[in-house]
């Protein structure tokens, strides 16, 4: 990773670390802090006689002042509520801010108002006042009602404020219930003041959600019923108990809550009311009073009281409560930025270097920093640069202290006033405080976040905010409610239906104007129906299950599950376009192997292909956000009903069907590549990753049982069988005086199709070419794989698969192969390769197996040279780099077998003096004078062949300085390839594992050229068998070779050739003349052409291959080989 | 270049940290749990002590008074002694008569005195103020000398409640010992408690409030003329007149409202003739005053200010006024003619409270 970056994250971290150091810090010392002032309030005010006031005529007069608007429901019994409140002077002004439903008329009968004629005192500029009404009944002598022009909260409460008569207002919310004595409690502290001024007293507000009320009056407390609604209890316990109790002691307090605070009005008055642009006019109010106070040099004192005092409803759906938290964040944006001149300015004493500084870096900030640590740690996991160890300590770190602070706060509210004091109360809030971070706190993080961009788009408002009033709502019977929550599912999954189903046919297009521009035969119109077809077949199958999966995710909630389907979608969208880009360029289909890498391999993998980068990483965050957003805002902005959801429906169960039945569209030419090509890759990623689960854990409920005839001869050892390989090559090369050397130059991706005469593409490697004329050829040799990874194992021990490739195993088995049994008789065994050996676990199965020499990427000098890096990282050493360390290894009496493994001809296929080979190609192609469209096709995978020419030319270089060895005489060479090229385009299934296989010595007698179909798993008996026979090394008496040897291959029955195209994909398998491939049966033909034959043809290929897989499955859950005794015994012999 | 501080360093901070914050819970929970086992007690203590006072209650004063078993096994907890002090305090409110006898029956039988004066040697000032009180409460009178010592307590809890201690059981003497020269103030909380207690004023006590309402503390002045008027002491009508000049605002209102409460025959002639210097909220005091007092002889004056008053607020208050002194007919004279004035028709309106 670049300094840069690693720079850039630890700056990150440091700062992430110093804002939650801060947090941290603000939150102890509030803790801390409102303890003292909660025990300081209690211990003063735990026998006072609040009833002096109430009747004695020195006490202070208040004014109380309920806007309301739209409250029709519930004002009447509201009213009733607060005109029982215990206390002698006072008035209430309920104002009618121009509601549009029947809350006048229903006071006005109600409490036999009557128009009359007021005088309004108050200065402040508010909407016109239609009406003023007292009642004639003397019993509601208390009571205005001023009936005024829509205005908004703020302008009601200014007119309450211009009407009242008393010295004190008490501002609040008309729907809460105020405790009869609440005034009472509030008059002291504004008795009790002195030489500061209190201006502002605010007290605490509870839930009434789920409480008994009877005549406006809480007569049973209990905990909301929603998750929802007991989140925000503890919410507003940590905030009125611990947070409001803190700063109200610290004299930093600068919010009293809009729906209950009491204020000197004429300080109110002084600073204009209150503001109408904001809508957090209640804390913009305080702000501004004691701006106001400071400027006129008045001492004075905002405080809370810990009573609960007022009993208001909270949200408990979610839209409503993410609505209430964005005009929260708002409010306090506004309230920031109109004082913005007070941060920070030591003229503000509190205010501006303590207050305001905190509601700005942290609940203003907060939220935003949050979800930038959220997508920092996503980037972070993308780069592979997190330290988990240190994300997993501080996250949960984060969530104990989030813990504590709720579970102290729940302590203090006990301390302080018990409002909670069923047992299970409180357990179910300690419960809550646990939940609260997954769940809760997510939904108002965002909605605060959703706030501020709300507030740069100068979007402002209130929303919607519907109550359902204190009575609890009717239920209806289970089947309306069935029929509604369908319509809604329908709905809203027919609207975001039709959304994705247009990003998918525009990726379709876009997928196959991109096929098009690098391979000839799809840019034909049928290329793109059947592209499109298939990408819109498996959509609707993917949304007939995501319908159901949407279903599901409702329970958590509709709006959390319509975004989570949003963003699944978004998923899928990505993940199509990043599939399809992966075909073009691996030529592959992508499928659970991705999975069966490590991350380091992963890693490496990315780096060299240029794809990890910071720009691609960011750019796949864009185009997850650019699908999400089109088709979550499609549920809401799109006008659509029920039916297209209907549709979207059918049209899956068909799509299924029909996928079921038939398989994916293709097109009328038969062409492998196309047909491949055409496929949805999506499909086939998820339906390979679902088989691979099935697989994994068994949960196959189609068992094919136990086939009797799938006898092995040793059930114990099913591989385990006489070694009896006959000596092909013996006749073939002349006796030396000692066994001669052994050297495998196994190539990376070199396939029969470019290095064979016969081969589709062409010949590019015309030394290769040359050097077979003196050389035993097997011209139909196949690989084990389509990958690299299983190349050792089969050719090194002729070894089964094992789950995903041998190498893979935790711990390797015991058994028998070329390094142990060379080794174990006098060889010097050593492995050479230009990458990193542990990749593929290479490294740790020959270091396992007893290699003497492993030669990678850390035992290069810099006068060798690495391929070049491209964006990403360097694969490693170059070709010429591995035969040159080959060729000056030291020449010894002992024999030696060796190793290479090449790298150049892998993706990206970066070489060194690319313009060089490229007019190297240019050359070779217009010598081959191949047919245009096979022209064509080779210029169409120029970079790949440019990579074999140098491979080519690096092996001619290999021979010339080989040959100056005094050892060259007396060495064998065996050079093949691992697998042919994914990136070259297949004409058949075959030809994934048809690569070149050919021997060649100065011990050759005669060269002779092969036609039978032979395999990997050949070559290691083959070559012992040759050993032994000649030069009378040491064989164990048994072995577990899937091989039977070059001279028979696939002449008689054995195991077969079974070849893996990926780690999880072992559905090739070729037994006899029939090749096996997803089930469907080839036939092979000449030099391994093949040709579709029915199901009869291929039931004895099926079969084998089904014996070979129960052997297979057996070695995977006995994961032994080999009888320990067999294995020692010849270990212990050979000494 | 080393580094100042590593990673593993930052996670091992970290970690302690993490194991101090889950102590932390534990200890909260475990503090939590006993909280709630104390709130759960007292559940049970209330209906023992209630049971008592009931008891005895209704068992009246000649019968005495057993020790219920139930309460003599938790009185060896000192948080159930606080709690049933504080218990007998509250129903102390609620009762009089032979009841509250009851209830210092029941506070000698179970020695909570002796909890009084512990709680009153306890050096914390939240404690302290509860002994005295309960032992004011209480009426016990022994515990004076040490609630006089209070009174120069530092902590304001304290000294406040042995102030109120000091008027609750020995009235306006118990007042003197403490509010000459004094110096803090006296919140208006503090001088209703104290005024509450308050029973009489005795002769000699003429002298001191002569020189209280001298003071330089304007708290002290303040709750003077609150005492003045409530027990009606006329023949300070000429001392309290003088402050009407006084530079504090509030006194002066309180002034008025004291001179209307004693007023004589000059005091509202006194006030009108003042008017003109005297500041808003006097004026508006004065203009209220006048139609509290239904002085008719004084209509003319507000008629006056009714048309001239610079403050519409200030007519409405003489509108008022007018309207509380019987001149109904004038102000509805006054609205008819006044259609072209729309702010004076409405301060008519408003005054009329007219139904529209």
């Amino acid at each position: 990773m670049s300094e840069f970056v690693q720079l850039l994250s630890e700056i990150v971290i440091w700062l992430f670390l110093l804002y939650s150091a801060g947090i941290f810090s603000v939150y102890s010392w509030i803790a801390i802090f409102s303890y003292g002032a909660v025990t300081r309030y209690k211990q003063g005010n735990v026998f006072t006689d609040y009833s002096m006031i109430a009747k004695n005529p020195n006490a202070p007069g208040f004014s109380l002042i309920a806007p309301a608007y739209n409250e029709g429901k519930t004002i009447v019994e509201n009213v009733r509520s607060l005109l029982s409140i215990y206390y002698h002077k006072l008035e209430i002004i309920i104002v009618n801010d121009g509601s549009k439903d029947d809350s006048m008329e229903r006071l006005i009968e109600a409490y036999d108002l009557e128009k009359v004629s007021y005088f309004i005192a108050g200065n402040l500029m508010t909407k016109e006042v239609i009406n003023v009404y007292k009642s004639s009944n003397p019993a509601f002598r208390k009571l205005i009602v001023v009936d005024k022009k829509n205005g908004g909260k703020a302008d009601a409460l200014n007119v309450g404020v211009n009407i009242s008569k008393n010295e004190y207002i008490v501002c609040i919310d008309v729907d809460c219930i105020i405790e009869q004595d609440a005034i009472l409690k509030l008059a002291k502290p504004f008795m009790e003041q002195t030489d500061k001024r209190l201006v502002a007293c605010g007290g605490v507000i509870r839930l009434a959600n789920n409480c008994k009320i009877e005549n406006g009056k809480v007569t049973a407390v209990n905990l909301p019923k929603s998750w929802l609604g007991r989140s925000q209890a503890l919410e507003y316990i940590r905030a009125f108990v611990l947070g409001r109790m803190a700063w109200s002691r610290a004299s930093g307090l600068i919010l009293i809550s809009g729906a209950f605070g009491a204020f000197d009005k004429e300080i109110v008055l002084a600073c204009g009311g209150y503001d109408h642009n904001t809508v957090g006019e209640d804390m913009e109010l305080v702000v501004r009073m004691r701006r106001y106070m400071i400027e006129q040099d008045l001492p004075h004192r905002v405080i809370n009281i810990p009573d609960p005092l007022c009993w208001t409803e909270v949200p408990e759906d979610k839209e409503v409560l993410k609505k209430q938290r964005n005009r929260w964040m708002r409010g306090t944006m506004e309230t920031l930025w109109t004082h913005r001149k007070l941060m920070f300015n030591p003229k503000y004493g509190k205010l501006g270097m303590v207050s305001l500084p905190y509601w700005f870096f942290f609940e203003f900030l907060g939220p935003f920093v949050e979800l930038c640590g959220y997508i920092t740690f996503w980037i972070f996991v993308f780069l592979g640069i997190i330290n988990w160890t240190f994300f997993i300590a501080l996250y949960a770190l984060v969530l104990l202290s989030s813990l504590l602070y709720s579970v102290y706060g729940i302590l203090v509210d006990l301390v302080s006033r018990q409002v909670y004091s069923k047992r299970k109360d409180l357990t179910k809030l300690m419960v809550t405080a646990m939940l609260e971070p997954f769940y809760f706190h997510p939904l108002v993080v965002w909605a605060g976040v959703r706030g501020m961009i709300d507030f740069f788009l100068k979007k402002n408002g209130w929303g919607e905010m519907t109550r359902q009033g204190f009575s609890q709502e009717k239920d209806l019977p289970f089947a309306e409610q069935c029929k509604l929550f369908a319509s809604f599912l329908l709905a809203h999954m027919g609207k975001m239906a039709i959304t994705f189903m247009s990003f998918v046919s525009i990726i379709s297009i876009l997928e196959w104007f991109w096929y098009g521009k690098q391979f000839a035969k799809l840019k034909s119109s049928e290329a793109l129906l059947v592209i499109l077809s298939n990408n819109l077949l498996f959509a609707s199958v993917l949304l007939l299950i995501i319908t159901f999966l949407f279903a599901l995710l409702s329970i958590l909630g509709r709006s959390l599950s319509r975004n989570l389907i949003a963003a699944l979608l978004a998923l899928f969208l990505v993940g199509q376009a990043v599939l399809a880009l992966y075909f073009s360029e691996s030529k592959n289909l992508l499928g659970a192997d991705l999975f069966y890498y490590s991350r380091e391999e992963l890693k490496t993998i990315l780096a060299a292909s240029g794809m990890l980068s910071i720009g691609n990483i960011a750019l796949l965050f864009v185009a997850i956000l650019l699908f999400y957003y089109p088709i979550a805002h499609s549920s809401q902005k799109l006008k659509t009903g029920v039916y297209v959801g209907l549709t979207v429906f059918i049209l899956g169960i068909v799509s299924l069907g029909f996928l079921s039945l038939s398989g994916e569209l293709r097109s009328a030419k038969q062409d492998d590549f196309l047909e491949t090509a055409e496929r949805s890759k999506l499909h086939f990623f998820l339906r390979s990753n679902v088989e691979d689960l099935i697989e994994q854990n068994d949960l196959s409920i189609f068992s094919s049982g136990a086939d009797k005839s799938l006898v092995f001869a040793n059930p114990d050892y099913p591989f385990l069988k006489d070694e009896q390989t006959a000596d092909f090559l013996g006749p073939y090369l002349q006796k030396a005086e000692q066994a001669p050397n052994l050297v495998f130059l196994i190539i990376e991706g070199l396939g029969n199709a470019y290095s064979a005469n016969s081969g589709y593409i062409g010949n590019f490697t015309p030394f290769l070419e040359s050097l077979k004329d003196s050389s035993l050829v097997w011209e139909n040799n196949l690989s084990s794989s389509g990958r690299t990874f299983s190349v050792l194992p089969t050719m090194l021990g002729s070894l089964p698969f094992g789950a995903k490739g041998f190498l893979e195993q935790e711990t390797y088995p015991k058994h028998f192969n070329l390094i142990n049994i060379l080794g174990k008789n006098g060889f010097k065994t050593g492995f050479f390769y230009g990458g990193d050996a542990s990749f593929d676990f290479m490294a740790k199965y020959l270091q396992a197996q007893g290699i003497d020499q492993l030669v990678d990427q850390g035992d290069y000098d810099d006068s060798y040279r690495k391929l070049p890096a491209g964006s990403g990282g360097s694969w490693g050493y170059e070709d010429q780099a591995v035969f040159a360390k080959m060729t000056k290894e030291p020449v010894a009496a002992q024999p030696y077998f060796h190793i290479g493994l090449t790298l150049s001809t892998h993706n990206p296929f970066l070489i060194n003096d690319a313009a060089l080979y490229e007019r190297k190609f240019t050359k070779r192609l217009q010598e081959l004078k191949l047919p245009a469209a096979a022209q064509a096709a080779a210029l169409e995978n120029k970079k790949q062949l440019t990579s074999v020419i140098n491979l080519d030319e690096a092996l001619k270089g290999f021979f010339e300085n080989y040959k100056k060895r005094a050892d060259f005489k007396h060495t064998i060479f065996i050079i093949t390839g691992d697998h042919s090229m994914p990136e070259i385009p297949l004409e058949s299934k075959i030809d994934r594992f048809h690569v070149p296989l050919l021997i060649y010595s100065p011990l050759l007698k005669e060269k002779k050229r092969f036609s039978k179909t032979v395999s990997h798993f050949d070559v290691a008996p083959s070559v012992l068998s040759y050993y032994k026979h000649n030069y009378n090394l040491q064989l164990p008496a048994q072995a577990t070779w899937v091989g039977e040897g070059l001279s028979v291959g696939v002449g008689r029955p054995g195991f077969g050739i079974p070849m893996m195209q990926s780690k999880n994909q072992l559905i090739d398998f070729v037994f006899m003349d029939i090749h096996i491939n997803a089930g469907k049966g080839y036939k092979l033909m000449g030099p391994l052409q093949e040709d579709p034959v029915d199901g009869t043809a291929a039931a004895t290929a099926l079969r084998n291959f089904e014996r070979y897989q129960k052997a297979n499955k057996q070695f995977i859950e006995e994961k032994r080989l080999v009888p320990d005794s067999l294995y020692h015994q010849y270990f212990n012999e050979a000494k | 270049m080393n580094e100042l501080i590593t990673l593993q360093e930052v996670v091992l901070g970290i970690m302690l940290v993490l194991i101090l914050v889950f102590l932390l819970i534990i200890a909260v929970l475990i503090y939590s749990f006993r909280e709630f086992k104390i709130f759960s007690n007292q559940q049970t203590w209330k209906g023992l002590i209630d049971d008592q006072i009931m008891e005895v209650i209704v068992n009246g004063p000649g019968v005495p008074i057993k020790k219920d078993p139930g309460i003599q096994r938790w009185m060896r907890l000192g948080a159930f002694r606080r709690y049933f002090l504080g218990l007998l305090m509250e129903s102390e409110r609620k009762f009089a008569g032979t009841a509250v006898r009851a209830l210092f029956g029941i506070f000698q039988l179970y020695d909570l005195e002796g909890e009084a004066y512990r709680l009153l040697r306890s050096n914390k000032p939240h404690l302290e103020a509860r002994a005295i009180q309960a032992l004011t409460v209480m009426e016990v009178r022994e515990a004076m000398p040490q609630i006089k010592s209070k009174l120069t307590d530092k902590h304001p809890l304290v000294f406040q409640e042995a102030e109120y201690a000091m008027v609750r059981l020995e009235g306006f003497t118990g007042l003197s010992t403490f509010l000459d020269g004094l110096e803090h103030p006296i919140s208006e909380w503090q001088q209703l408690r104290m005024l509450n207690s308050l029973t009489k004023i005795p002769t000699e006590g003429v002298a001191q409030l002569e020189n209280w309402l001298q003071s330089t503390n304007r708290y002290v002045i303040s709750f003077c003329l609150k005492i003045i008027r409530k027990f009606q002491l006329i023949q300070f009508h000429d001392q309290v007149q003088a402050l009407l000049c006084h530079q504090d605002v509030k006194i002066q209102l309180e002034v008025v409202k004291t001179l209307l409460s004693i007023e004589s025959d000059q005091t509202m002639a006194y006030l009108i003739q003042q008017f003109p210097q005297l500041p808003q909220e006097v004026q508006y005091e004065i203009l209220k005053g006048i139609g509290y007092a239904r002085e008719m002889a004084y209509a003319d004056f507000v008629k006056v200010q009714l048309q001239e008053y610079p403050q519409d607020q200030g007519r409405v208050f003489a509108a008022e006024s007018l309207m509380a002194i019987g001149e109904q007919d004038y102000l509805e004279t006054a609205s008819q003619q006044a259609q072209q004035d729309e702010a004076y028709l409405l301060i008519l309106n408003h005054a009329l409270q007219r139904k529209l």
